[in-house]
C-alpha cells in the first residue's frame, strides 16, 4: 500500500505530539537531567561501535577517536 | 565520572557554596521544550572572589577548570570551561556580563526542585526563548530554532508574548520570532 505525503505529515505531526506529552510527563529532574543522560548513552553506543571497528585501541585512544568525530557538535 | 554525575556535583558545589547561578542553553530548554541530547552545560554564574575560588581550589574530582577558557558569542562576555574525566561533555560557565537582557533573566531565574532535596535555578521559559532568537541571528544554528519552536509548542500561551516582544524588539530578532510563532501555532 502506498503511503500519501498527507498520511506522512500526519504520522509526523502525532510523533511530535507523544513527544511533547513524554515531555509534560516526565519530571524536574528527568527534564534537567535528560541532555547530559542522553548525551552519556549516545557516547556509549558509539564507543561500542569504535571499539568494533578499532579493537586494537585503548579505552583513551577511543575516546580521543570519539571526540574527533564530535568535533563541533552539541 | 559521566556527564549526568559530572553536572550534578557542579550544581551541588555551588548550592553548597551559596553562589548565585542559573542554568541557561540548551539544559534550560530541555527544562521548558523537548529534552535532547547535548555535550555541554550553561551556567551564568555571578563572579566574585569567593566563585573564582570555588573553580579553581574546590571542584569535585573528575572537574578540571580549563586554564584557557573562551568567550560567549553574543554579549561577547567571558566564560570558563570546566572538563570532566573521562567524558567529552564539558560545562561552561559564563560570568553574569552587563548585558541588560543577561542581567534581567539572572533575575528572573526560577527554582527547580529535584528528586533528592536538591535545587537549583533555572532560567524561565520566555528568557530562553529571547535568548536563543538572540543567538540564532549571530550563529543561525537549526538546533536553536527547533528549541524554541518546541519551547513554544510546550508552553503555549501560558508565554508571556508581551515580555519575548519587547526584548526581541531590542534585539532585531523580531522577524524570526513572527516566525517561529507562526510555525508553533501550526
Amino acid at each position: 500500500m502506498e503511503i500519501t505525503e498527507e498520511q506522512i505529515r500526519q504520522e509526523a505531526a502525532e510523533c511530535y505530539a507523544r513527544k511533547i506529552r513524554q515531555a509534560d510527563q516526565m519530571s524536574d529532574h528527568e527534564l534537567i537531567f535528560a541532555g547530559a543522560e542522553l548525551f552519556d548513552y549516545a557516547c556509549a553506543i558509539s564507543l561500542a561501535g569504535l571499539k568494533n571497528d578499532y579493537p586494537e585501541l585503548s579505552e583513551s585512544e577511543l575516546l580521543e577517536k570519539l571526540r574527533g568525530f564530535l568535533g563541533n557538535a552539541a | 565520572m559521566n556527564a549526568t554525575e559530572a553536572l550534578e556535583s557542579f550544581t551541588r558545589l555551588l548550592n553548597e557554596a551559596n553562589v548565585a547561578y542559573m542554568i541557561v542553553g540548551s539544559f534550560s530548554s530541555n527544562y521548558h521544550g523537548i529534552p535532547r541530547s547535548t555535550k555541554d552545560a550553561g551556567i551564568v554564574l555571578q563572579f566574585d572572589a569567593s566563585a573564582w575560588k570555588l573553580l579553581s581550589e574546590k571542584l569535585p574530582d573528575g572537574l578540571t577548570l580549563n586554564p584557557q577558557g573562551g568567550f560567549e558569542m553574543v554579549t561577547a562576555t567571558r566564560k570558563e570551561i570546566i572538563k570532566v574525566a573521562g567524558t567529552m561533555f564539558e560545562i561552561e560557565v559564563f560570568h553574569l556580563s552587563d548585558d541588560e537582557f543577561d542581567r534581567m533573566r539572572f533575575s528572573r531565574k526560577i527554582k527547580v526542585e529535584l528528586f533528592n532535596g536538591m535545587i537549583t535555578w533555572v532560567a524561565t521559559a520566555e528568557d530562553v526563548i529571547v535568548q536563543k532568537l538572540r543567538w540564532l541571528k549571530t550563529a543561525a544554528r537549526s538546533k536553536d530554532y527547533d528549541d524554541v519552536i518546541n519551547v513554544m509548542k510546550r508552553k503555549g500561551e501560558r508565554l508571556d508574548f508581551e515580555y519575548i516582544t519587547q526584548w526581541c524588539n531590542q534585539h532585531g530578532t523580531l522577524e524570526i520570532l513572527a516566525i517561529a510563532r507562526a510555525e508553533a501555532s501550526t
